[in-house]
């Protein structure tokens, strides 16, 4: 079936409701051309992606919690070294960061540990960069 | 005074909304009927933007038992869509009047 693949990368980047109204209903009328007389073009397939893109990035600036964790697991991994680095998170994609987060998790550092005393700072880092404007929270 | 926040209407949604003065449209069907205006990459993504602003209200289509695929989705303008629509279109209206005109 097309659209299969895009169908199960789409659940995955993006919670349910987002793509429900956004992905989806691109996927669907990609499939619905395939199924008719009419082969599907690249344009259907691009608007997929977009529409997945878009999405994903509106996941992102939604959701301060997962960056807040990705974040506190960076400076776990490299300290201050990385606080730059942490800074910027708060603006990168959430997923990115939890892919980040799982990459520190198997390193050779023992990242718990240090997560507990990183989360305080981190947790003031994005309430400061909310409070200017640069992130989004969530209410 | 309390400061009143007018609704904001892109060119693209306030295309859409004229498109839907028909009734229900799927996302490309609206792209198809609009003779190139709307652009098959960008129209989800602005529609669920419209949907989010109260311009419009989706379902998804009733499947045939036994049909493959994802359900597509159909678009409808709410009442404050079309509402917005015309006032966007009255003001269009008034400003692509000159100066000159406007004060006879």
């Amino acid at each position: 079936m097309i659209g299969r693949r895009l169908e199960q990368i789409g659940r995955a980047l993006v919670r349910p409701l987002t793509f429900e109204t956004i992905v989806a209903p691109a996927i669907a009328d990609l499939q619905f051309e395939a199924s008719g007389s009419r082969s599907p073009r690249a344009r259907g397939y691009i608007a997929v992606v977009r529409a997945l893109s878009a999405a994903w990035t509106e996941e992102v600036r939604s959701d301060t919690a997962g960056t807040v964790v990705a974040m506190s697991l960076a400076l776990a991994r490299f300290r201050r070294r990385t606080a730059a680095a942490a800074v910027l998170a708060a603006f990168f994609p959430t997923h990115v960061g939890l892919v980040i987060g799982a990459f520190l998790v198997t390193s050779r550092y023992p990242a718990t540990i240090n997560v507990v005393t990183s989360v305080p700072a981190m947790v003031l880092v994005t309430a400061a960069a909310a409070a200017s404007g640069f992130a989004r929270v969530r209410p | 005074m309390a400061e009143i926040k007018l609704p904001s209407v892109s060119t693209t949604e306030s295309l859409i909304l004229d498109q839907l003065r028909d009734g229900e449209k799927y996302g490309l069907e609206l792209v198809e009927s609009s003779n190139g205006r709307l652009k098959r990459g960008t129209i989800y993504v602005t529609l669920g933007r419209m949907e989010q602003k109260g311009f419009v209200t989706s379902r998804q289509e009733t499947q045939a038992p036994g049909a493959i695929g994802l359900p597509r989705r159909l678009y409808t303008a709410t009442a404050y869509g079309s509402k917005v629509l015309e006032a966007y279109q009255l003001l269009r209206e008034a400003l692509a009047l000159r100066p000159s005109e406007a004060q006879g």
